[in-house]
């Protein structure tokens, strides 16, 4: 009878509670904070050295496109030149045209072409309402006429 | 159980007795080094530590009046090598033979300019193509440290070189518009400051200050390259069918001073351009604005200008020619002891008669004919935007060695030497209406950001009034259409000019050498251009009418038309 006097084991008796090794909560929190505080600083410096070197590559790409940009702009410069637009005009036949004549018209130019009369824009036709009684007295006042 | 006792023997306190002192010795030379010298010890260690480098800004651009560019900056990298990185044979024989990959150098020389040059960093390669460079950078060469840089190309060849410029290898102009305008194109370098290794490369992500470049500001000039190309083709021409030493072209816009084109030879080419060659280094000088010459009959516009503004002559004014004036025991005679009788002063510029032109000066007198020849900029630089321009050499009436002789000769250009810019300068002024321009070849600048700062015309003075510069241009319109065939006369415009033929002047005397030369307009009621042309020491000894005259009218006919000048040939005969 004895064993049925023994006290039952907490689970059976449907408590639960973590394992009791002697530490407060109050401490695991505060190495939970301080681990934290601990490791901000080394995800912020990763974030930093990360961006940072995102950062640097896109100054060197910024860097490269610019230089491309020059490297194009002297291209475009190059084949523009006098010398290669005359190299490439004889290329496809071209030359250079002889004795220019000119020719003095001392006639009078022709008329200028008529505009059909649907293209013209329709002079406005003047209203046929009667003027407002109140513009007699504005015409009235000396100053404003 | 007894303990034996220490004593105080020689043993123990000796040895603690220099362990203490060589702690006080350590412990001074501690305070020394990090109290004491801090400073010293700190910059040092910084100078270690830190590499710092001028970050050149891009060098504006310089374009023609019509936006072709001239000469712009591409950008390029200068490689360094460490050399201590190199002192592994292996590590520089692999570093070498990439780096020759690119450069074209010897891979042996490369190696042993590394190890002998006694540098940190040594300079191995200068302005490589950036494609190139960028390659090398990828292959990860060890030792190889790249800065950027930028190289100065020239699209359009060797087109207008004379007035462009040189830069020097640390991008600063040194002659012509790139000297000029320096400070403009140049903008402003950037400086960086890194934390590096120790090979000498910046340690990434250290400690690292960037001041940033400003990119400097395009130079419009006012150069047509077209006409430019057609003024150094004509004269290339020119100089070999009267084998003459050297000449110019000068195209200018006689109602605001803008330079149009300007060539001159000897002058720079940047294609045969070799520096290390010391008698190039004449060839960098623009010699339409730095040498002297005496002009000859031209200068007969200036001395009749300044008759007539006087109201002292007229267009009509009759005197008569013997062919010879004689000024104290000294004989001025024609050119070619020519007589003409009875002549107008039209006559007198048709025929170009040197007792005409001494009969107007005479008029004048001395001082104020000193006054004229001031006001239209003679003995002074005109201010064109070019270094080292000559202000020209005259004898004034208040010289010691001053004689009624200088004025003579002055009156016809001779003892008196000017440049081609002052010449054009002040017969522009002739006919313009009668104002003295500042002349000019930059109409704009750009800055960065886009900001344009156009440069204006500069009205340096009056030096007539616009009736008799009215009066000055018929004439020259009748030296060129006497009524009888002038070589200079163009096909298509009317035109007005003057020519010179002009001995060379030598320590005591005169050269058997000659100039001709040739200024004139076009068209002749209001003129678009006037173009000079100069013929140094021509070996066919023909004279500026001949020679010269017809590369005038040549050129006004070619030019004009580009500029949209509709020909008025028959338009005048028709009137």
């Amino acid at each position: 009878m004895t064993a049925l006097d023994r006290p039952a084991p907490r689970a059976l008796e449907g408590e639960l509670s973590l394992p009791h090794f002697g530490i407060s909560k109050w401490v695991l929190a505060g190495v939970l904070l301080a681990s934290a505080s601990a490791m901000l600083p080394v995800f912020q410096n990763s974030s930093v050295t990360s961006r940072g070197l995102d950062l640097q590559s896109l100054e060197a790409e910024k860097d490269a496109l610019r230089a491309e940009m020059s490297l194009l702009e002297a291209d475009v410069a190059r084949l523009t030149s006098l010398e290669r637009i005359a190299r490439r005009a004889r290329e496809i036949g071209l030359f250079p045209s002889g004795t220019a004549f000119y020719v003095t018209v001392t006639e009078a130019g022709p008329a200028p072409a008529k505009i059909p009369a649907e293209y013209l824009l329709r002079p406005s036709e003047p209203s046929s309402e009667p003027a407002p009684w109140w513009r007699s007295l504005l015409e009235a006042i000396p100053l404003l006429n | 159980m007894a303990h034996q006792q220490a004593t105080r023997t020689r043993r123990v306190w000796l040895p603690a007795a220099a362990f203490s002192l060589l702690a006080l010795v350590v412990l001074a030379r501690l305070v020394q080094l990090q109290v004491l010298d801090h400073e010293r010890y700190a910059a040092q260690a910084r100078s270690e530590l830190r590499g710092s480098d001028t970050l050149f800004a891009r060098r504006g651009a310089i374009l023609d009046r019509n936006g072709a560019v001239l000469a712009i900056s591409v950008d390029t990298w200068d490689f360094y090598v460490a050399a201590r990185v190199w002192r592994e044979d292996d590590v520089a024989r692999r570093g070498s033979e990439a780096i020759a990959k690119v450069t074209g150098l010897d891979p042996a020389q490369l190696r042993e300019d590394v190890r002998t040059s006694g540098l940190v960093d040594v300079l191995v390669a200068r302005d490589v193509p950036y494609e190139a460079g960028r390659g090398l950078l990828d292959a990860g060469v060890p030792g190889l440290v790249a800065l950027p840089n930028t190289e100065r190309v020239y699209p359009g060849g060797d087109v207008a070189a004379s007035i462009i410029g040189i830069t020097g290898l640390d991008n600063t102009g040194l002659t012509g518009i790139e000297a000029w305008y320096d400070d403009l194109l140049q903008g402003t370098p950037g400086r960086v400051i890194f934390e590096r290794d120790t090979t000498g490369s910046p340690i990434p992500y250290g400690v690292f200050f960037t001041t940033e470049p400003k990119p400097g500001s395009d130079v419009v000039l006012t150069i047509d390259r077209r006409l430019q190309e057609i003024a150094e083709r004509t004269l290339a021409i020119a100089l070999e069918e009267h084998s003459a030493r050297g000449g110019a072209i000068l195209m200018m816009d006689p109602r605001s001073g803008e330079i149009l084109a300007l060539a001159t030879t000897p002058g720079l080419l940047y294609s045969t351009l070799d520096l290390s060659d010391a008698a190039q280094a004449d060839l960098l000088r623009n010699r339409a604005v730095t040498d002297l010459y005496e002009p000859g009959s031209v200068m007969k516009v200036i001395t009749a200008a300044a008759a007539i503004d006087a109201g002292l002559v007229s267009a009509d004014t009759e005197y008569v020619d013997t062919g010879i004036v004689r000024i104290y025991e000294v004989e001025i005679r024609n050119w070619s002891d020519g007589v003409y009788g009875t002549q107008t002063m039209t006559g007198v510029l048709q025929h170009s008669i040197n007792t005409g032109a001494v009969f107007m000066a005479e008029k004048l007198g001395a001082h104020r004919f000193q006054e004229y020849l001031d006001a239209f900029g003679f003995g002074e630089a005109t201010g064109i935007d070019l270094n080292g321009e000559a202000t020209g050499i005259l004898r004034r009436p208040e010289d010691p060695l001053w004689s009624p002789v200088d004025l003579a000769t002055q009156a016809f250009g001779q003892s008196i030497s000017v440049t081609p810019i002052q010449m054009a300068t002040a017969v522009g002024a002739a006919i313009n209406g009668g104002l003295l321009l500042r002349p000019r070849l930059v109409s704009a600048t750009v800055a960065a950001d886009g900001t344009a700062h156009d440069h204006r015309t500069e009205v340096l003075g009056r030096p007539i009034s616009p009736e008799s510069s009215d009066t000055i241009r018929a004439m020259m319109g009748a030296v060129i259409d006497p009524g009888w065939f002038h070589p200079g006369k163009p096909k298509l415009y009317t035109a007005g000019g003057k020519s010179g033929t002009a001995s060379v002047p030598i320590p005591n005397g005169y050269d058997d050498s000659q100039i001709a030369s040739f200024v004139g307009f076009a068209p002749l009621d209001e003129p678009q251009i006037l173009i000079l042309v100069k013929l140094d020491e021509n070996r066919d000894f023909l004279t500026g009418t001949a020679a010269a005259g017809p590369i005038f009218a040549d050129l006004v006919d070619e030019v004009l038309p580009y500029l949209r000048v509709p020909p008025d040939v028959a338009l005048a005969a028709a009137r």
